[in-house]
């Protein structure tokens, strides 16, 4: 005679197992909607649209109840299952990856935000520049850190991580803005910080992906290490 | 005979006197371990005996005279456990006297007894962290039987210096570990100050002392009185430079030695107009412009009357040279709460928070460059502090680089208005605060 | 099962103590750093450069032991939230002391610059803001007092301000030729570098009022209704502690 655990058990794992697949799944999907974000965050600095601004402001909320949805789930699974360590490392790894998500979402918006001084940012041409090729890289590394997560590749994750940080361009930025004497250059600049800071740390906020990405594949303790370096 | 819940009776009372014998071995031993609970004990020792009395029912003249034996020998021990107790609360207390903390710990890391210093570093927060952190590292080695000692310095704020030493100990065969962290940071601090000191001394003295030396030289061989009249100038100030030191060096000797030639009462109002006329001149040729508040006659202070007033214009021509031209410094006085509040401010370079603590030392330049430019003796700070501990005062400095310093010294009223108070004050304007 | 009980509680507070500890190397790295860049001391920047590595070794025991509590124990919600901030917290502490790796190195960048009073003066400003914002978002985690947490938002306000007083500050310096391009660059940098380090202590601020409440600022006045209600069943059903 089987025990009633053992019955119940098969179908239990089976929908475990269905849940972790689940939870990965919305990462990457809490992952498009702020690759969205990034887009319109891309084309507010260009154009200092209004409308689109309030969509990415609306689109923002839309991720923070993703965020806060993923980790009761993750929560629940803690509590309820005993995970395995792989398993755990998945479900620790989705907590830390949406918090690198709800915040490169929260560096996007900040950008997002500057619309209404849309014509301040393009005073000094240079430094307008720099803050636009400063946004195709962000965005350019934050995607290979999603692709990284979806198909978990390890070449790809490791490339990610292991990018140099981009604070040449914020020295270009700032260098480029004192140059600039008008009486706005204070109020450009700081604006122009403000923008480029944040592009600078969605940059860095992908590699920390990247790095955690590798981890979740490896679970190796060095690749650990690696992020933190 | 069946041995019922009394059985030991029907054996005698031998065999519940070597039973209460165990209870009290067993008391005796938690007693010295535990003595902090010595009123819980002392009940139940009373609880033993009472118990013995009640179980050996009619005793025996054999068993009376036991009684009384046990009797004395719980009396002696709890005397000894007294006396322990005093001894250790005695030892405790002298512990907590001591600045350094103590912390003796067993082979689990438990703290098995430590001092009031210790405190801070038990379940510490922020740098205290870090030192209670070595001292678990050290102890670590202490109870591998190596004693240790190590150095950290902490940047707080404030900056301090603890030196943490660790030595094996053993609590019967227990291996335990004693743990000593010294704050050396004033030491360390002295120490600076004094080699400073001595490095400065012979700098200030000796420079211009070789400048005279070389000059004089160069003169003897030069015929043209031109060069002459130009070198003889040079001597002079050097010479002047020299003696100004000398004369900071004496009234600082005299003022270190805490001795007042007299106490008296020093009206407040005269120390400010006489400290500030003693710098205007020397502020207007450098363009800045001094401001000081009408002081209230009233305001009297107990001191020495060219202290005060030495140590106020030291203050004065101290905020006048770091100020840039076109600047002013302000003068105030006021009376708070039984004491005199004197405070001079300036918008000049200002004072780097880590050379705060340090610019009341004899000598200590905070930049060498700029203090040669201003030609000051390197005293005045020196100078001011010593006079206001001669009064029993105070001095503070805030100060914010490129913004400019406020140094405030606080000096206790005069407790008998000596001086005649001022004419009568307008009934509408009663004192305000003021003595 | 109590004995069980009381060594999982135990782990919960070694965790904690070394997050504190953590805290306080980076806490200690603020002034350190400031001191390197203000006193010109190359020496002192290589030593503080090298000594990164003690954080990003704590950084990682923690999180080690954070994986082996939650794989050896079954914690229920609130100690899961204790653990889980941990996790996030040592990500913020570590990241802040690579700020100060930053300022070390940015200010062996400009070696030899006499830096103008005024900007050395809102340098140590910003310095004492940031290390008064690390250690009260330290006092709020080690204490659970979460309105501090949230208070850290506003308290951070004043750093902002001075970060755009320093600004402005290094605008004048340059416009009146008293500092160069090159260091005025590099000045900026450093400016951003205190700024952010404010920044990781309101993160940790949200986190710690996240670890007693179990509300996330992002989350809606009906969400944390929610969980509020949720929370309560679940904390009196295991008998946790209530947050003080």
């Amino acid at each position: 005679m089987s025990p009633a655990g053992s019955a119940e058990g098969g179908p239990l794992r089976l929908q475990y197992t269905a849940e972790l697949e689940q939870l990965a799944l919305q990462v990457e999907m809490m992952g498009v909607m702020v690759d969205h974000n990034l887009e319109r965050m891309r084309e507010v600095l260009v154009s200092g649209e209004e409308a689109v601004a309030r969509e990415a402001i609306a689109s923002d909320d839309r991720i923070d109840a993703t965020n806060v949805s993923l980790m009761e789930r993750c929560y629940e699974l803690l509590r309820r299952e005993a995970p395995v360590a792989s398993d755990l490392r998945l479900i620790v790894s989705v907590l830390r990856v949406t918090a690198e998500l709800e915040r490169i979402g929260d560096l996007a918006l900040r950008v997002v935000k500057l619309y209404p001084d849309h014509e301040l940012l393009r005073v000094v041409p240079e430094a307008f520049d720099v803050l636009c090729t400063m946004a195709d890289h962000a965005i350019d590394r934050y995607r290979d850190a999603l692709r990284a997560w979806s198909t978990l590749d390890l070449e790809l994750a490791a490339q990610v991580a292991s990018e140099p940080q981009a604070s040449l361009a914020g020295a270009q930025l700032v260098e480029s803005l004192l140059a600039h004497q008008g009486s706005d250059a204070v109020a450009v600049t700081l604006r122009t910080m403000v923008a480029g800071q944040a592009l600078d740390r969605i940059a860095d906020h992908a590699a920390i992906l990247g790095a955690r990405v590798r981890y979740l594949i490896t679970g190796d303790p060095d690749h650990l290490a690696a992020e933190v370096r | 005979m069946s041995p019922g819940p009394l059985g030991a009776v029907a054996v005698g009372p031998v065999v519940v006197l070597v039973g209460a014998a165990a209870v009290l071995g067993a008391l005796v031993g938690g007693l010295v371990v535990r003595e902090r609970a010595r009123g819980r004990h002392r009940v139940r020792l009373e609880q033993v005996a009472a118990r013995l009395g009640v179980a050996t029912g009619a005793p025996s003249a054999n068993g009376d005279d036991e009684l009384a034996a046990l009797e004395r020998h719980v009396r002696a021990i709890r005397a000894e456990a007294d006396a322990a107790a005093d001894a250790r609360s005695l030892l405790q207390q002298a512990l907590d006297t001591l600045p350094q903390a103590i912390l003796i710990m067993d082979s689990s890391g438990l703290v098995l007894e430590r001092n009031a210093a210790s405190e801070a570093f038990v379940a510490a927060r922020h740098a205290d962290a870090l030192v209670e952190a070595a001292v678990g590292e050290l102890v670590d080695s202490a109870l591998r039987g190596e004693p240790s000692s190590r150095t950290v310095e902490l940047f707080g704020p404030p900056r301090r210096v603890v030196v943490i030493t660790t030595t094996p100990v053993a609590t019967g065969s227990e291996p335990a570990a004693v743990a000593v962290v010294d704050d050396i940071t004033e030491r360390r601090r002295l120490e600076a100050v004094r080699t400073d000191f001595v490095a400065n001394i012979s700098h200030e003295l000796k420079t211009p002392v070789g400048a005279i030396g070389l000059l004089a030289e160069t003169m003897q061989a030069e015929d043209d009185p031109a060069v002459t009249a130009r070198l003889a100038e040079r001597v002079q100030a050097e010479a002047v430079r020299v003696g100004r030191t000398i004369e900071d060096l004496l009234e600082l000797s005299r003022i270190e030695l805490g001795q007042l030639s007299e106490l008296e009462p020093v009206a407040v109002a005269d120390v400010v107009t006489e400290a500030v006329a003693r710098i205007r001149p020397a502020a207007e040729q450098a363009g800045i412009t001094i401001d000081a508040d009408a002081v209230d006659e009233g305001l009297v202070v107990a001191g020495e009357h060219r202290q005060l007033i030495s140590a106020l214009s030291n203050l004065i021509d101290n905020a006048v040279k770091y100020s840039d031209a076109g600047g002013s410094v302000e003068v105030g006085a006021s009376g708070h709460h039984g004491e005199v509040v004197l405070t001079v401010a300036d918008h000049g370079i200002g004072i780097p928070a880590r050379d705060l603590e340090r610019v009341f030392e004899r000598f200590y330049r905070v930049d060498q460059a700029r203090s040669r430019q201003t030609g000051g003796t390197g005293l005045g700070l020196a100078i001011v502090r010593h006079v206001v501990a001669n009064h029993h005062g105070s001095v503070e400095v805030e100060s914010r680089l490129g913004e400019g310093s406020l140094f405030t010294l606080r000096l206790p009223v005069a407790r008998s208005t000596v001086v005649a108070p001022p004419e009568p004050h307008d009934a509408t304007h009663p004192l305000p605060e003021r003595l | 099962m109590p004995e069980q009980r009381k060594t999982f509680h135990q782990e919960l507070d070694e965790i904690r103590d070394e997050i504190v500890r953590l805290a306080a190397l980076v806490g200690e790295f603020i002034p350190r750093g400031t001191e390197v860049l203000l006193a010109n001391d190359m020496h002192g920047a290589q030593e503080l450069i090298e000594a990164d590595d003690e954080i990003d070794a704590l950084t990682l025991r923690v999180e080690e032991q954070c994986y082996h509590v939650l794989a050896l124990q079954q914690p229920m919600a609130s100690d899961l939230r204790a653990i889980v901030t941990a996790v996030w917290l040592t990500g913020e502490l570590e990241r802040s002391g690579d700020l100060m790796v930053n300022v070390a190195k940015a200010a062996r960048r400009i070696y030899g610059a006499s830096l103008p009073a005024r900007l050395r003066g809102l340098i140590e400003r910003m310095s004492e803001e940031a290390s008064r914002l690390m250690k009260y978002a330290i006092d709020a985690y080690v204490e659970r007092n979460a309105s501090l947490g949230a208070a850290l938002d506003d308290i951070d306000d004043g750093l902002d301000q001075l970060h755009r007083d320093y600004i402005e500050a290094i605008f004048e310096c340059h416009a009146t030729h008293d500092l160069g391009l090159q260091a005025a660059v590099q000045l900026a940098l450093i400016g951003r570098y205190y700024e952010r380090i404010g920044d990781h202590a309101v993160n940790i601020g949200h986190r710690v009022q996240y670890m007693v409440t179990g509300w996330l600022p992002e989350q809606t006045g009906a969400a944390r209704l929610h969980a509020r209600a949720g929370e309560g069943n679940g904390d009196q059903g295991e008998g946790a502690p209530p947050a003080p």
